[in-house]
């Protein structure tokens, strides 16, 4: 339900961008979203996809770059990809990795015209 | 001469709304909650100018945050100030202000969470004291509010034992967010199928620092650790002014 929120977010720094450059119509963006980044993407495309109808915006095509978890262990230092924030080490088996990556939240670039 | 108009002199035309536009590319690189944070940051200004500690308090409905908070305000030997967040009516902020602290509602209307925005506005309707006790009592949520920086010291999540100690599992997000877990209405316990250990152990899987409370705001059982806690960040804030 929030992903209505971060699409309003997402919005108005995109129109705002645009709008300091002097563009008429927003045509793609590329947005980072980590795979623990709090973010629904089904959700946020959908919000979007409504959001932005009748601004600069409307019909922009969203490409996702997709970054996946990764954690550090506290015990033996050694970095594995996780899919849960709760996933163990995949070298030692320990509990309570730090995320490195993967809750991202980005908006990466924009084509304009 | 100009070449768009042939007229011998050294000026521009805009450029015709016919004439096909350039596409460009912009490089942006900024986090969606980028005008969030900006908010959330002022407000964090704002506390630390009047060496204020402010807590947000994150749990499902029912949880007991508000219980939880009256227990608390009854204790409390400095001031205090409360901003309430529901989706509808002020229940909760006139059950505060029963207490005797000033308390402002914020009705999210649809809103699923509160953000900073909305905390500024509320923070121009409230007096608070310098050295003040802020709680912010978030809507009751265990999803959208964890993405959301309000400015706050801290997030407090609360988990009732009634809800079940699995849900650090179920909601990692917000457990991950959370500087301190209080595990509340411990004076059921003997009523529900609820392990603390178990639930500790699954919350430092998605959070190792996560500090721990148990306690129940009834009976009182474990509310001076609660109150040591506060006074703990206050003492941290202090000296990091």
């Amino acid at each position: 339900m929030h992903e209505l929120s971060l699409c309003e977010e997402l919005l108005n720094l995109l129109l705002s961008e645009a709008e300091q450059s002097g563009a008429r119509r927003i045509h793609r963006f590329r947005l980072r979203i980590g795979a623990l980044g709090c973010v629904m993407q089904e959700s946020l495309l959908f919000h979007f996809a409504q959001l932005a109808q009748g601004t600069l915006a409307e019909g922009a095509e969203i490409e996702l770059e997709q970054v996946a978890g990764r954690g550090r262990c506290p015990d033996c230092g050694a970095e594995s990809e996780i899919e849960h924030r709760f996933d163990p080490c995949a070298h030692c088996g320990a509990t309570g990795l730090l995320l490195i990556a993967g809750d991202e939240l980005r908006i990466v670039e924009m084509e304009v015209e | 001469m100009c070449t768009t108009c042939g007229c011998g002199g050294d000026h521009q035309h805009p450029p015709s709304p016919l004439a096909p536009a350039r596409k460009r590319r912009l490089s942006l690189e900024v986090d969606i909650l980028a005008a969030n944070n900006r908010v959330a940051a002022d407000n964090r200004r704002h506390f630390a100018g009047r060496n204020i500690l402010t807590l947000n308090l994150v749990s499902s409905p029912g949880a007991g945050k508000t219980t939880l908070l009256t227990a608390t305000l009854k204790q409390l030997n400095s001031p205090a100030a409360v901003i309430e967040g529901d989706q509808q009516t002020a229940l909760d902020a006139e059950r505060i202000r029963a207490c005797g602290v000033p308390a402002v509602q914020i009705n999210t209307g649809q809103g699923c969470h509160l953000d900073a925005p909305m905390v500024q506005r509320a923070l121009a309707e409230l007096p608070l004291a310098e050295g003040s006790l802020l709680f912010i009592e978030n809507v009751g949520n265990l999803v959208c509010p964890a993405p959301f920086d309000l400015g706050e010291a801290a997030k407090v999540v609360i988990l009732s034992v009634t809800e079940g100690d699995d849900k650090p599992l179920k909601y990692p997000d917000i457990f991950a967010a959370a500087r301190l877990m209080v595990i509340g209405k411990i004076d059921l316990l003997p009523y529900v199928d609820f392990e603390v250990a178990r639930c500790v152990e699954y919350a430092r899987r998605c959070n190792p620092a996560i500090e721990v409370v148990r306690l129940s705001a009834r009976s009182g059982e474990g509310m001076a650790d609660w109150l040591g806690w506060i006074e703990r960040q206050r003492d941290s804030l202090r000296g990091a002014a």
